[in-house]
């Protein structure tokens, strides 16, 4: 299989030979598709993020490989500032780290530190900006005396603007308002649909997850505890529940009404098949 | 570079007689016995000292290796205050002469008594850090330091200050790691490069750590004033220091040790 991206049984230990010892990954292994969405969930401290400041090699396994396009990350150590080109990493709450005086200078950050010439960091840096909703008129603006959205756009677009093959984004959402949260979604897979990157989308709300991921990676104690299509991963609701996480809202409505022997898969989980599967059900004089 | 293994506020949590000792006194015995080194004469006085600072390092519970390693930071200090005294120090009885530089044996003496001097110092002092918590340190001294009221000097507010900055330390350091991992993310280079291309890295992290540095401050002031907080006026506090009979009869007990010390260094012994 030519996968974009391997992990093969990554342990991370934290200050081994310490009383503080904590194995934070354990034996985790799995592989994803060029051009996947998956939707990566754990509860806190579940090692989601360890995990990925893996895969860009900010950290270093304790034992185990990391594979993008079939080769070792760290094959070459003083090559590992290219992967973290080719695997970018939007971090939670990225917006903490603007630091220039103009939106422009720090989505160039990026590009300009792979080495870039002028006018192929600008390109970079207006398609960015483009993918991310933010018109031209933000260019020379300070980024801020911008709104929280509006700042968190412009670090994403900086991860953005170094074309990355694969995208990492830790809770895209946390803190935007549910409209917030939907126009952000929505342009991070616009952004796949036209560059065919690879995403992967960390997050503790099902229903986000749900709704945009081609498989869903569920992590327990720093081992996988299941990987797969979303219709699979949520038809174990009682399996996710006992690892302290909930299904999407959707599939609980249609858990209990399947208990109430009403004939609907209790395992749907988007919301348009649910309004689907309620409207047939309608038409068929069975509600 | 990983800036959580930097060791700040090296305070070793604990039970021994040492932790339990009232804070206030462990200061002020701590910069008493400093005083005694510098009072302590002979090869006796010392070693006396160096006993004194033994027998509290063992009832302390803190291995020596630990308070070897607060010492080691000052080696070149230690080192250069040697070079010094050996060369520099009058004296008659030369052993060894070449150009301006010898080597007399009062040189050597002088040389010893300075390294004892320093080590035990940064020993000593390093007891008090390790045996007592930031918060601890900082109550003792506003109630030491109460007495300057009188002459409105903002005791309470110094207190203050100095616990929020020790409590802000490790959230600050958090906070640089995870603003340098996001920069690394974007291809920032913190490690290369000569002193000013290391020097201009450094932009991108301590932008937004001083922004989230005012940020916090805001919202703690925020939080302060919503619960009322209105300086040192009135206030009582949950843990009072109080001194038992204890502190007072081990205080007054290495009290009379040092001035014995200091004593008899000035007679030479």
């Amino acid at each position: 299989m030519n996968a974009k991206l391997t992990v093969e049984n990554l342990c991370h230990v934290y200050g081994e030979n310490t009383p503080f010892r904590l194995a934070a990954l354990d034996d985790v292994s799995f592989s994803v598709a060029p051009g996947e969405l998956i939707g990566i969930i754990g509860h806190t401290g579940s090692g989601k993020s360890t995990l990925i400041s893996h895969m860009n090699g900010l950290m270093k396994p304790t034992s185990g490989r990391i594979l993008l396009d079939g080769a070792d990350i760290w094959a070459d150590p003083q090559k590992i500032r290219d992967i973290r080109f080719r695997v970018g990493l939007v971090f939670q709450y990225p917006e903490h780290q603007l630091f220039e005086d103009t939106v422009y200078r720090d989505i160039a950050f990026g590009p300009t530190n792979m080495g870039l010439d002028e006018d192929a960091v600008r390109e970079r840096v207006e398609e960015a900006m483009e993918f991310v909703g933010l018109g031209p008129e933000y260019r020379n603006r300070s980024p801020f005396e911008l709104s929280g959205g509006q700042k968190r756009r412009v670090a994403i677009a900086g991860v953005i603007a170094m074309r990355p093959e694969v995208l990492i984004l830790d809770e895209l959402t946390a803190g935007l308002d549910p409209r917030g949260c939907q126009e952000l979604l929505g342009e991070i897979c616009e952004f796949r649909r036209r560059t065919g990157c690879t995403v992967l989308l960390v997050s503790h709300s099902m229903d986000e997850v749900a709704e945009v991921a081609d498989r869903i990676l569920v992590m327990n104690h720093g081992h996988v505890e299941m990987f797969d299509a979303p219709g699979k991963v949520f038809a174990e609701a009682e399996r996710i529940e006992a690892i302290g996480l909930t299904v999407p809202a959707v599939t609980k409505v249609f858990r209990l009404l399947a208990d109430r022997g009403i004939p609907v898969n209790p395992s749907i989980f988007r919301r348009a098949d649910a309004l689907n599967a309620l409207l047939s059900l309608r038409k068929g004089g069975r509600l | 570079m990983n800036l959580s293994n930097i060791t700040l506020g090296q305070y070793f949590p604990g039970d021994s007689a040492v932790h339990r000792l009232d804070p206030r006194y462990k200061i002020v015995l701590t910069l008493l016995y400093i005083v005694t080194l510098f009072l302590a004469g002979g090869v006796f006085s010392y070693l006396v000292c160096a006993a004194i600072l033994l027998v509290v390092i063992f009832l302390s519970r803190i291995s020596l290796r630990m308070v070897a390693k607060s010492v080691a930071p000052i080696g070149v200090l230690i080192l250069i205050t040697a070079v010094l005294n050996i060369f520099y120090t009058p004296g008659e009885n030369i052993l060894w002469q070449w150009w301006v530089l010898k080597i007399t044996t009062e040189g050597i003496l002088s040389a010893i008594r300075m390294i004892a001097r320093i080590i035990m110092l940064v020993a000593g002092s390093s007891i008090l850090t390790y045996t007592t918590s930031p918060i601890q340190l900082t109550d003792a001294i506003e109630s030491l330091l109460s007495p300057l009221r009188v002459i409105r000097v903002p005791v309470h507010e110094i207190s203050m200050m100095m616990s929020i900055a020790l409590r802000f330390i490790p959230t600050l350091i958090e906070e640089a790691d995870k603003i340098m991992s996001a920069q690394k993310a974007r291809g920032a280079d913190f490690e290369s490069g000569n002193v000013f291309r290391r020097v201009k890295a450094m932009i991108p992290l301590l932008v937004p750590l001083f922004i989230s540095a005012f940020r916090r401050a805001d919202e703690l002031a925020l939080a302060m004033e919503c619960r009322c907080y209105n300086g040192g006026k009135g206030r009582t506090r949950l843990h009072k220091l109080k001194a038992a009979p204890k502190d007072h009869v081990i205080f007054f007990t290495v009290l009379l040790l040092f001035a014995a010390i200091s004593v008899a260094g000035r007679f030479g012994y």
